[in-house]
């Protein structure tokens, strides 16, 4: 019987101690779906977008206050740091912030040349809740206020439809799940390389788009945003942005393709355009040391599909289909140089090179170490690309075609 | 205090009284006398005297116990007749006169003569003698074999047991024609004097599990006993578990099927339910339809009541720990979508979930104990109000309507009443702690649970067995039904050996 009595008494202290510490209502909190990042006389301006439940589930809830109002709101807080704004937006803020479920990072461009993506990662890294999965992004060429001030069509909360965005945007991309949080921290603080960012853009700006009237309207271009290509930074700093072909050059070095969409306007001689999806492209980047210089190899592999053929084209024919390849093939291998190009250019070594040149040459390595930047401008990089034409589709001769 | 609170209560055995002094006389007046003094002027015992013949005699017995009929034709009128027939007759010859098959048991004293009587026998006593005859003619109204009605299957027999112990017994040697069946009778009850009986197959039972529930049942020390839940309790050796160690089924081919495993089974005069022991956690999760079904979809079935116990335990205290505690495991836009539903509800998840809970087993409780044709009236208000009503009134959120009706379903799915009570109670316990600890109280809770279910015994056996201690060779029909031809049963396997 004591012991029964002992563990009744160990049973109620355990719980009334406790008392429920750590207890949130869902009706407590503020989901934040998306935070920007911008800057302003010094200071680091944040802003959560918020999802407003009872605007988004629209009706179906039923609670009797309802709910009204538009999907999300975005709240701006000034401050120091990231963790000051939040902080600070406990003035401004109805409800305690739920980090656990940020889709997106958005960071304006002006924040991420001048003040850098360092001093955002030990607040995100730190705190339990935010995930290591979100997708980052840099607003191209405006700020990440005027990105989080968009009501997007068919998605209610504009941060799932930036995430599902990058999905679709992969054909063009050729990142299939875009760049996380996590990928920007091992990149920045790793020894071998630098980080890159995916962009994104306002597709085309106009006043009515930052309330839910412009919903109304069919043309839907005025509010929605374009995932761009990549900025580079120099290890802190943002220093240029990559264009959609060095972007899907970056993608194809760095094993990230799933399937990528390439339009050739050569064909034969001829006006006109033949498109592929390629699909299970993978590439292997290889070194060795040539008389003391790095040379680079790049092995890609895959298959396309014929998509679309603007021309006339004997489809029946190898001999055409061997040269349709080799347009492919030519087309992949400029944008993998161009981006190389681009990179060297910036002396951003944004593909890990030097992890490759580590992983085989460690010695070699340790010479290169110190001055790895300028050593990466200037190795040289060969390229082989083979691209199988697996099928040319539901039709083998083009309408352009008939005699 | 508490000591005193828990301490079981002795029973003083002053109300039941001896009658093992009291010889039958050769006075028969002074026999009648005294049956009348000890059963009192009852309007049902019937005492017959027959003070005019050459040999005088009485009949006493109870009225509605016995056959009138059979009394008439094959007792009272042979000896009068052998009376008049033969002048010369001597009172000891006097019973051998009696037209009936059953046995006639002499009794000198009192002690075997008033519970025969009171059980349905004839007592003769005869002018002279000093000894008195009991003669079985038991038979009284019963309720024909029917459909069980609170294990019912789509499958399978339709015939239940019923309240009489002798209909029962037939019911088994019916599907079991085995020499070695035995049932084995017991008296418990100081007052009520109930007749239980211990059943099992010689040749299969563990007599280790025999003997104790022999002790047991002998040993039991009680006043009175009605039905087999009330014996349950009162010989189980885990009495403050909320898991059931014995299987009560009102099913006969199921108590068959636990003899010819080696199982024993305790039958009792008066109710339709036996009680099977030892038994298992597993064997809770197991209706006899499963066998009688193909083995893939038994086996899927038995998966469902598995994950059906699992929600009518945990799904409230799940929904109230990750609503209130952890709510990054939610997928965003479910959890946007139950913050929608959550907006302007006044109480805390837990508050809601008991008041709905609270309601169910209101309604639950009412529907089961009110009177047939009110039953309707209730079901349309208990689905207005926890359907509808709540919910528009912002007492509770439509979520938590979901849930609790999903408990409540899933709590019906087990083959066995008594075992979901255990779900149902133990239920409120974890919503507690998932209410002040979040998943880490429910997780210490469950851990909690399954030591104290591999720490049960029933009949000394390990209740949670074959999981714990784990029997490879029993997992053929335990959480899986597999094949019947995978599954060598112990009972098969003799058969076998000995053709």
């Amino acid at each position: 019987m004591r012991r029964w009595n002992i563990v009744a008494v160990i049973i109620s202290f355990s719980l009334i101690l406790s008392g429920c510490a750590g207890r949130v209502e869902l009706n407590e909190l503020l989901i934040v779906s998306s935070i920007g990042v911008d800057y302003k006389k010094n200071k680091t301006i944040v802003h959560f977008q918020v999802v407003n439940p009872g605007g988004t589930a629209g009706g179906q809830g039923g609670g009797p206050s309802g709910g009204s109002g538009g999907s999300v709101y975005t709240y701006t807080v000034a401050g120091e740091t990231l963790y000051d704004a939040v902080e600070k937006g406990r003035n401004i803020l109805p409800r305690k912030l739920l980090f656990s479920h940020i889709t997106s990072v958005i960071i304006g461009e002006k924040y991420a040349r001048t003040k850098g993506i360092a001093p955002l990662f030990d607040f995100m890294e730190r705190n339990h809740e935010v995930r290591d999965n979100l997708i980052m992004f840099v607003a191209k060429n405006s700020t990440a206020k005027s990105i989080l001030s968009i009501y997007t069509p068919i998605f209610k909360n504009p941060g799932e439809s930036l995430k599902n965005r990058v999905k679709l945007a992969a054909t063009s991309t050729g990142i299939s799940d875009g760049i996380k949080e996590k990928d920007v921290v091992r990149w920045r603080y790793g020894e071998f390389r630098d980080p890159v960012i995916q962009g994104v853009e306002i597709v085309k700006i106009s006043d009515s788009q930052s309330n839910t009237s412009n919903l109304e309207n069919i043309n839907a271009n005025n509010k929605t945003f374009r995932i761009t290509g990549l900025a580079v930074f120099n290890k802190e700093k943002m220093v240029t942005w990559l264009n959609n072909d060095q972007t899907r050059g970056w993608s194809i070095l760095n094993q990230r393709v799933k399937d990528i969409f390439i339009l050739s306007h050569k064909c034969d001689s001829q006006k006109g355009n033949v498109g592929f999806l390629v699909k299970d492209v993978d590439s292997k980047t290889m070194v060795h040391v040539e008389n003391g210089k790095l040379k680079y190899a790049v092995n890609v592999k895959g298959k396309a599909i014929l998509q679309e053929l603007t021309c006339a084209v004997d489809v029946g024919n190898p001999k055409s289909l061997i040269k349709m390849e080799k347009r492919v093939n030519e087309e992949l291998a400029s944008h993998i140089k161009s981006t190389v190009k681009k990179a060297q250019k910036e002396k951003t070594d944004v593909f890990g090179f030097g992890k490759i040149l580590y992983n085989k040459y460690p010695d070699v390595w340790k010479r290169y170490k110190e001055n790895w930047k300028e050593e990466f401008s200037d190795v040289e990089l060969e390229t082989n690309v083979s691209i199988k034409l697996e099928t040319v589709g539901a039709r083998v001769e083009t309408i352009h075609e008939q005699k | 205090m508490s000591q005193q609170f828990f301490k079981r209560k002795r029973h003083d055995s002053s109300s039941t009284e001896n009658y093992d002094h009291l010889h039958v006389s050769s006075d028969l007046k002074k026999n009648v006398a005294e049956i009348m003094n000890i059963l009192g002027e009852s309007i049902d015992v019937k005492i017959v005297e027959f003070l005019e013949m050459p040999i005088p005699f009485s009949i006493c017995y109870i009225e509605g116990l016995i056959n009138k009929q059979q009394l008439e034709l094959s007792i009272i009128e042979p000896i009068k007749r052998a009376q008049i027939e033969n002048k010369m007759l001597q009172p000891k010859e006097l019973i051998h006169q009696t037209e009936v098959s059953a046995m006639i048991r002499p009794c000198h004293h009192f002690d075997l003569i008033i519970t025969p009587v009171l059980k349905g026998q004839v007592i003769i006593f005869v002018d002279g003698m000093t000894e008195a005859y009991s003669i079985p003619l038991e038979t009284w109204e019963t309720r024909g074999v029917e459909e069980p009605e609170a294990q019912t299957m789509v499958r399978g027999p339709r015939e239940g047991f019923i309240e009489t112990l002798q209909t029962n017994t037939t019911l088994l040697r019916r599907r079991i024609s085995n020499p070695t069946m035995r049932f084995k009778p017991f008296e418990v009850g100081k007052i009520t004097k109930t007749t239980i009986l211990v059943s099992y197959l010689e040749s299969q039972v563990d007599q280790e599990v025999l003997q104790e529930v022999i002790k047991r049942v002998s040993n039991l020390n009680t006043d009175k006993i009605f039905e087999s839940g009330m014996l349950e309790e009162l010989i189980d050796e885990n009495g403050y578990s909320p898991f059931p160690t014995f299987q009560s089924t009102e099913r006969p081919d199921v108590a068959a099927a636990a003899l010819s495993e080696g199982n024993v089974v305790i039958m009792f005069e008066g109710t339709p339910f036996v009680l099977i022991t030892p038994t298992t956690f597993i064997s809770f999760f197991q209706a006899a339809e499963d066998y009688y079904h193909h083995f893939d979809l038994s086996s899927f079935i038995r998966v469902i009541r598995v994950i059906s116990f699992m929600i009518s335990l945990a799904l409230p205290a799940a929904y109230i720990a990750v609503t209130t505690f952890h709510q990054e495991l939610i997928p965003t836009n479910l959890l946007v979508s139950l913050a929608a539903q959550r907006e302007g509800v006044p109480f805390p998840a837990f508050v809601e979930a008991l008041i709905m809970e609270t309601i169910f087993e209101i309604l639950r409780e009412a529907g089961i104990r009110m009177p047939r044709p009110i039953g309707s009236a209730v079901s349309i208000v208990g689905a207005i109000v926890i359907g509808e009503s709540a919910v528009a009134a912002g007492l509770v959120s439509p979520a938590i309507v979901i849930v609790v009706s999903l408990t409540a379903i899933s709590s019906f799915v087990s083959p066995y009443y008594g075992f979901s009570g255990a779900a149902r109670l133990l239920r409120f316990v974890l919503m507690v702690l998932a209410a002040t600890t979040g998943i880490f109280g429910m997780i210490f809770f469950m851990i909690g649970l399954l030591i104290h279910l591999c720490s049960l015994t029933s009949m000394g056996k390990p209740y949670f067995s074959p999981l714990a201690p784990f029997q490879y060779g029993k997992q053929k029909d335990s959480l899986l039904r597999l094949p019947l031809w995978w599954t060598q049963t112990k009972l098969h396997k003799r058969w076998v050996k000995k053709s």
